[in-house]
């Protein structure tokens, strides 16, 4: 060595130094690439500061550190072989030296079968804490795949093959339905148009200049543990169980148990949960997961439920029973639902008011009231009727914008 | 039986994996020394491995999270890292 002088300290040093970066780089990737979404369910469950930390970004960064982990592994190996070349009177990187200085290659090869069997092994138990800790990731759960697959796995994968549509830009026909006690109103125009560009599109509420989130008269600027979230794509935590996804947000407030006697009877209620204390893993129904994430935000005792197409990734057969559970709950519970939608079907069926929005700019083209009898049948003449109302109102701003770039 | 040819048979490997181990063969200085080397470099190896992961982690995630942290030392752990550490080694 010529920085750091000979000997077994320096072997050490250059072993950290090989060792350092695989694990810095990637402990940085791991924090850095943490999904946006996450933090925005977090952040609507009540989770802030170092909760947040300790609760998401660590547990969503561990693959990566454990990636990172093995590649540092790896390097430590090479460089002890270095670090031992001179000045070391033991090691097996002086071994493999003195074997090579004396011409004896069969020493060479035995010093490398060492440290190959050493190495491995030692790698071996880096994968098996890492596939224990990690069940949930992606990467391992071929591992644990059949562990945890639902009895219609097969369902489950064809689920996961529904592509992620996020469809934009269209104008989206959103229902507020539900009034607690006469206390949450939609209050003005404003709010609505806002509250709904919000659910269509979050980043441009953050850009907004002119407008303004008002919920129960106080502004809003992000999310918030009074306002729950239903995701198109879940935003569960796939870390954690069903149990401990449902309790997460009453975890924040101090209701540190999951077992918690009202998160119990919440995930009895509402999580229809035949998983409950297994990782959620890739393995779980989209049905399922959307269940799972309705019940989190219930479970945080949000007045106002916001969902932004949330049964838009789901076959059809599922997507009704959503629906249907979705009328139960809010029938249950009186929450405040504000649903973005392109379904008119869907609207029709859910909402008491349907607000149609026009495509950018995100006006409102006109509010309806629906006052069909629940439990609404999709085939009857009435609600055909208001559905042809509604594609009327949600066409027609197209057909104008039409004629206009004709002309 | 150790000459000087370069590429041992697997025979001779096992014969000297044995004395390595055992020792009772050649009965020179490596007989039976496994133990010592491999525990020596084990030392060394986890031994620079725990310091990393001790340094690496934290100091990733406080770059990763904390924006200031990572504009102070981004340039220069960028600097750093292209250089071979084994650049600083004198070998034979």
């Amino acid at each position: 060595m010529i920085f750091f002088g000979l000997g077994p300290r320096s072997a050490i040093f250059l072993v950290f130094l090989g060792a350092f970066f695989p694990i810095l780089l990637n402990t940085i990737f791991g924090v850095r690439s943490v999904d946006q979404r996450l933090f925005e369910a977090a952040a609507m469950l009540g989770c802030d500061g170092s909760g947040m930390f300790r609760q998401v970004v660590l547990p969503a960064a561990t693959p990566s550190i454990f990636n990172g982990l093995r590649l540092a592994h790896g390097f430590a190996w090479i460089l002890i072989v270095v670090g031992e070349m001179t000045g070391v009177p033991t090691g097996l990187g002086s071994v493999i030296m003195d074997g090579r200085t004396l011409s004896r290659t069969d020493l060479v090869i035995t010093g490398m079968i060492v440290i190959g069997v050493a190495g491995f092994i030692t790698d071996r138990i880096i994968v098996g804490i890492s596939n224990r800790i990690l069940r949930w990731s992606p990467a391992t759960s071929w591992i644990t795949f059949p562990a945890t697959a639902p009895s219609d796995s097969r369902r489950a994968r064809r689920e996961q093959s529904v592509p992620d549509r996020r469809r934009r830009g269209r104008s989206a026909a959103p229902c507020q339905s539900g009034d607690r006690q006469g206390r949450v109103r939609v209050p003005d125009r404003r709010f609505r148009l806002r509250q709904v560009d919000a659910a269509a599109d979050r980043r441009r509420l953050r850009a907004a200049e002119r407008g303004e989130v008002r919920v129960y008269d106080h502004p809003v600027s992000g999310p918030g543990s009074d306002r729950g979230m239903g995701f198109q794509d879940y935003a569960l935590f796939p870390w954690m169980t069903v149990r401990e996804n449902i309790g997460f947000g009453p975890k924040q407030k101090g209701l540190t148990k999951p077992e918690d006697p009202r998160n119990r009877r919440r995930i009895s209620e509402h999580g229809r949960a035949c998983q409950v204390c297994r990782p959620l893993s890739a393995s779980a129904l989209g049905g399922m997961k959307q269940r799972v994430a309705i019940a989190r935000v219930l479970a945080n005792e949000a007045n106002i439920l916001l969902m932004d197409e949330p049964f838009g990734a789901l076959d059809a057969l599922t997507r009704e029973q959503l629906q249907e559970e979705l009328l139960q709950i809010w029938e249950r519970t009186q929450v405040t639902v504000i649903f973005v939608t392109h379904s008119v079907e869907e609207a029709t069926f859910l909402a008491g008011r349907v607000v149609v929005m026009t495509a950018g700019p995100g006006r409102i083209e006109s509010d309806n009231r629906i006052t069909l009898a629940r439990p609404r049948d999709v085939s009857a003449p009435d609600f055909n009727d208001v559905r042809r109302e509604l594609t009327r109102h949600l066409t027609s701003h197209v057909q104008r914008r039409e004629l206009r770039t004709a002309a | 039986m150790s000459g000087t040819r370069l590429i041992p048979t697997p025979y001779q490997v096992g014969v000297m994996m044995y004395d390595f181990t055992f020792g009772g063969i050649n009965d020179d200085a490596f007989s039976g020394t496994i133990m010592t080397h491999l525990l020596a470099s084990m030392q060394r190896v986890y031994g620079g491995f725990a310091l990393a992961v001790a340094v690496g982690i934290p100091l990733g995630m406080l770059i990763g999270k904390v924006k200031v942290v990572r504009q102070m030392l981004d340039p220069t752990l960028s600097l750093l890292r292209p250089v071979p550490v084994t650049a600083g080694c004198r070998c034979r």
